[in-house]
């Protein structure tokens, strides 16, 4: 295959020398159907040794060459020149701002995060091997490989200290659906602190090198924290959102808040008092829908 | 063109604006939407979390209701466009559930045909016809550097929505048609934060400022953003965010359909832009 060149904008930084990190230029040949390891490789071969970037099995399965394509995170090693240069240009970056050097970073907040969940099986005293539905169920979420993507990639991560991140909530996942666990509610009390936060933004599922489906994920393990009724605003928003259907048709976005923060809806006062004034504050109720029957029957069916 | 349109539950209340500006370009463009008052809520990204089934049902009701009448659902809200085409993709995947769903609609007279497509504004504009039409229909070109926010859910998960690639480009071609400059900046494809508001207000109105603050270093005139949801947070809550950005500029924001009802000469106040 013909080799073509393109721009190659790679994020450089020796801590004895610079004072902090900066894309540095360079025009390099490369092969279409290259992975950015076999690139970087290369590059380190004809331009320049001194780069530093982490590689390991080269099969997708030890997660730690993850790095910032172009803005977002994917495996090296699994990843394609093809795939991600666009105008002959690629722009690679370490996952973390937490720079070591080059491409090389420190990935310690999420190992930090992933550790408070305890990642482990804490087996109950006579386990009973898996069937095959409890398998099938958790199958997905075993093949996490904790290479961080989805972590360095969510803006709720980014914004949020309190949010665990999608990682661990894919874990939280693989451990309280095994039966063998004996901690299934401890960990879901401790993962109702942290599931709620999530905005739904879903960069975690666009990016995760193994396509776990982590909607699923989060959706299965807010039902079951409802099932156990543990507390919570989250709790109590989704719970009115059903209320509010069945009642209306239609979300009541009034009372919602009050709903959700109970006491605390007081400091939405300013919020409120501004909706008013701009002629944006929804009404008390909303009008019903037509037909509306048929939705209480749908609900009353299928519990 | 003819579609079922869901404005969903803000876009009747909170920011109706953006309903009467749909309504306005729809009628200009010669697509004509036909609104359906026995369309319930879709759920948004909750409901699923409590009552999965539930969820599906009232979702394939209104996919019945619209098929009815041999109707595509149009929506102008990206959480709902979410919301529907999950639910569709799990009730055309999942044959018990819709067994199940379909018993109980045929006895209000429906039935779920799984032949509805659910589409969004953005999308319909973007489509070869409606492009052309809207193009010669410009009266009033919108010369502004605007930056376009596309709201995470009218692009992921693809596996769901799958309109368009990793790297949109529907809100920079309306862009352009409309004679404005389309702004790139980091933040256009992030989250607005507002599906945490009420449950975590500091990080929300954080991601909020950031990504706003972005719009305007990159020397952006304008925010048009195709979620009412998104509009909220660009624009309502855009003082608090910034002020945690520590940015001291502010910036406009509007949604895509008073942008377009701009062009095509309609006046503010028609649009019922807000200062």
């Amino acid at each position: 295959m013909k080799a073509e060149k393109i721009e190659l904008v790679v994020q450089r930084f020796n801590p004895e020398r610079d004072e902090k990190p900066h894309l540095q230029s360079y025009k390099i040949e490369v092969k279409a159907e290259m992975t950015i390891i076999e690139m970087l490789d290369g590059f380190r071969e004809k331009y320049d040794s001194g780069l530093a970037f982490r590689k390991g099995c080269r099969s997708g399965i030890c997660g730690i060459c993850a790095l910032r394509i172009n803005g977002q995170g994917f495996l090296g090693c699994k990843t394609k020149v093809k795939d991600v240069c666009f105008n002959k240009k690629i722009v690679i970056e370490p996952l973390t701002k937490d720079v070591i050097k080059d491409l090389v970073c420190n990935t310690t907040s999420f190992w930090r995060e992933l550790e408070r969940v305890k990642p482990w099986l804490i087996p109950k005293r006579y386990p009973e091997p898996l069937s095959a539905g409890e398998l099938e169920r958790i199958d997905d979420s075993s093949r996490c490989i904790h290479c961080g993507i989805c972590h360095y990639d969510c803006g709720t991560v980014e914004h949020d200290s309190m949010f665990a991140g999608p990682a661990v909530a894919v874990k939280g996942y693989r451990l309280v659906y095994d039966s063998r666990d004996r901690r299934a509610k401890e960990r879901l009390r401790q993962l109702n602190q942290t599931v709620w936060r999530c905005n739904h933004s879903w960069n975690c599922v666009e990016q995760c090198p193994k396509s776990i489906d982590i909607t699923k994920c989060m959706d299965e393990l807010k039902e079951d924290i409802i099932k156990i009724r543990l507390k919570g605003a989250g709790v109590r928003h989704v719970q009115y959102f059903e209320k509010a259907i069945i009642r209306y048709g239609k979300l009541n976005e009034f009372i919602l808040p009050i709903k959700t923060l109970g006491a605390k809806a007081i400091f939405l006062l300013g919020d409120g008092m501004r909706l008013w004034l701009g002629n944006r504050l929804p009404p008390l109720a909303p009008k019903k829908i037509l037909r509306l029957i048929e939705i209480k029957r749908l609900f009353k069916k299928l519990k | 063109m003819r579609f079922a349109y869901y404005p969903g539950c803000n876009s009747e209340t909170v920011t109706k604006e953006n309903l009467t500006a749909t309504k306005k370009i729809a009628e200009k463009l010669g697509i004509q939407l036909i609104e359906f008052r026995e369309f319930s809520c879709c759920g948004a990204a909750h409901l699923n979390e409590k009552n999965p089934k539930f969820n599906l049902a009232i979702n394939a009701r209104n996919f019945a209701l619209a098929e009815g009448h041999g109707l595509d659902i149009l929506t102008t809200c990206s959480t709902c466009l979410y919301a529907m085409r999950k639910a569709k993709y799990t009730l055309d995947n999942d044959k018990k559930s819709r067994k199940e769903i379909d018993e109980q609609l045929r006895i209000f007279g429906l039935e779920y045909k799984g032949k509805i497509e659910i589409t969004h504004l953005a999308w319909v504009l973007n489509s070869k016809e409606i492009l052309k039409k809207l193009k010669e229909k410009i009266k009033n070109p919108v010369k502004l550097r605007i930056a376009p926010f596309y709201g995470c859910h009218s692009i992921r998960p693809s596996k769901y929505l799958g309109f368009e690639s990793k790297n949109p480009a529907s809100l920079e071609n309306l862009i352009k048609a409309v004679g404005g400059m389309p702004v790139d900046y980091g933040s256009r494809l992030k989250c607005c934060g507002f599906h945490t508001l009420l449950t975590n207000r500091y990080a929300s109105e954080r991601m909020n400022g950031s990504n706003i603050k972005d719009a305007i270093e990159a020397k952006a005139e304008l925010i048009v953003t195709a979620c009412p949801l998104c509009y909220v947070q660009l624009k309502l809550f855009q003082d608090e965010s910034l002020r945690l950005a520590g940015c001291k500029k502010r910036i406009p924001v509007m949604h895509l359909s008073q942008l377009i009802g701009l062009a095509l000469g309609l006046s503010n106040e028609e649009l019922e832009t807000a200062p």
